[in-house]
């Protein structure tokens, strides 16, 4: 099992198994972690499950196409390293991974 | 008649639906797979199974939103049952091209551009709620929630404050009256679609960074966003932005009337005002569904769906759908799940403005019930749209707003 960490923003961490093939955000919500929406469901259209990776993970994914970036621009708080966790799909390279959450979605 | 079955009785355009749609979900649910064929309006299936529903809207590859009113195309008869004469050229529309058009509007609903519009219908609410002061009884639909998601509405697209009772009014009376009814609004449509032009006219010369001006700039696939592009795409923002939101708001203050300790739950914290609107969505669906066009033979649930059906995805149905809310028909506050619900749609023409309507409800709802705990809602002169095929709605609420203290 691939195992993926996810961070609050208040420090809070989560350690789920992570099944491949899923998106980030549906193991999150399906894991019940708190510090995400994921209003729309996972179809690009709410950029409320904007998280923070790691550089090394950042780079290892494919960057994000440009209705992605649209949204992530539109988030409060973007960093260089923020992703949109319904488009990033579990695999094994990505264990050990932490997503972190920002202080609000809104 | 058709070889298609099993059939159902369902028309959700009827008085039945309006006052029966409870009961018809349930008896389509105790049916061996909930999905049926309608000889209503030239023949449709209607699919309340709420993985399917969902798969449906979502899955455009193989269910098209076009509406091909001149047979240009396929001709699919786009998202509305019956089918609208003028489509709708976004939502009516599918990606790639339904999402460039999309992308035009997308920058304006993301949480940080929305940022400043909780507070500013809130501050609409509380204009209204003046406006209401020294009156002993007031509509709860016309003097204070309209006014207030019109003109949040109207704001965010870029029309100005004071310029909203036209658009409000022919959004509003069009959605219940037929068009041969003697209130039927017209003149303000008439004035709406003139004062739309205009705005275009206006934007493209000078650019305000507004919704507008986005589509009087916009382009799709390399190609300027035309002028019937343009007005259609502000015509269904405008629409979809009052009653909908407004339907929400009404059932859900209506609801907790004679319920003063859920209106308690509310208000302990911002998360449980947040599930709760969830809960009220899921059982008050402002829209009842969405249609679909199947591009090809398919079989759903063991139905036989023959390439060029429609498929009415009814949203209501589908939040009703036993084996994903339990005990589905009971209003639960605390449900879990309750943001599942499919009110907003799903896939690519989910609903854009749902954040926005979800902070308009949670402002006004949060200052309704705290501020006025001894409303009271005379429901037996509440009147109800004749029909609730396009919105769960009402035309007029008669509301006490301290009758605990009047009284």
């Amino acid at each position: 099992m691939t195992k993926i960490c996810f961070k609050e923003y208040d420090g809070t961490e989560h350690v789920v198994d992570a099944k491949d093939g899923e998106s980030v955000m549906r193991v999150a919500i399906e894991n019940g972690v708190p510090g995400l929406q994921a209003e729309c469901g996972g179809n690009l259209s709410c950029s409320t499950c904007h998280g923070y990776l790691d550089q090394k993970f950042y780079d290892l994914l494919p960057k994000p196409d440009e209705n992605e970036e649209m949204l992530l621009d539109g988030t409060i708080a973007p960093e260089p390293t923020s992703r949109l966790t319904c488009q990033i799909i579990v695999t094994p390279e990505l264990d050990g991974m932490t997503v972190r959450w920002p202080e609000s979605q809104y | 008649m058709t070889d298609r079955s099993p059939t159902f009785d369902f028309d959700h355009q009827s008085i039945d639906f309006k006052d029966n749609w409870i009961d018809t979900a349930r008896r389509l649910h105790a049916m061996d797979y909930p999905m049926a064929w309608t000889d209503a309006h030239d023949g449709y299936w209607v699919l309340a199974d709420w993985e399917e529903a969902k798969r449906v809207t979502t899955d455009y590859e193989n269910f098209s939103s076009d509406n091909d009113v001149h047979k240009e195309r396929e001709g699919y008869r786009g998202v509305s049952i019956p089918q609208q004469t003028f489509p709708l050229m976004l939502s009516e529309s599918d990606p790639p091209l339904s999402t460039a058009r999309r992308r035009l509007e997308m920058p304006f609903f993301t949480p940080k551009s929305l940022r400043t519009w909780g507070a500013k219908a809130e501050e609409f609410f509380r204009e209204a709620l003046k406006n209401c002061e020294g009156r002993d009884e007031v509509d709860l639909v016309n003097d204070i929630v309209i006014p207030t998601t019109a003109r949040t509405t109207l704001n965010l697209v870029g029309f100005e404050a004071d310029n909203w009772q036209d658009a409000a009014m022919s959004s509003h009376r069009a959605i219940y009256l037929p068009p041969d009814h003697p209130d039927y609004p017209h003149t303000e449509i008439a004035n709406t679609r003139v004062m739309f032009s205009r705005y275009l006219a206006d934007r493209r010369a000078n650019p305000t960074g507004d919704i507008i001006s986005a589509l009087a700039h916009g382009h799709v696939n390399g190609q300027p966003l035309s002028d019937p592009e343009a007005e259609s795409m502000m015509y269904a923002l405008v629409f979809a932005g009052f009653d909908t939101t407004t339907s929400a708001v009404v059932n859900a203050l209506i609801w907790l009337a004679s319920r003063p300790g859920a209106r308690e739950t509310l208000i302990t914290s911002p998360q449980a005002m947040s599930l709760g609107i969830e809960e009220f969505l899921r059982f008050f669906p402002p829209t009842p569904g969405v249609g679909r066009n199947a591009r090809h033979d398919v079989e759903i649930g063991g139905r036989k769906v023959r390439a060029g059906d429609r498929i009415f995805c009814w949203l209501g149905g589908a939040n009703r759908d036993p084996k994903k809310f339990s005990d589905p028909d009971t209003l639960d506050l605390t449900r879990a799940n309750a943001g599942d619900h499919l009110s907003f749609s799903a896939g690519p023409h989910r609903c854009l403005g749902a954040p926005l309507a979800k902070l308009e409800i949670t402002a006004m709802l949060g200052t309704f019930i705290r501020e006025m705990p001894d409303y009271t809602i005379d429901e037996d002169r509440a009147v109800r749209f004749p029909r609730t095929g396009t919105i769960l709605g009402y035309s007029s609420v008669p509301v006490r707003l301290n009758a605990g203290v009047a009284a």
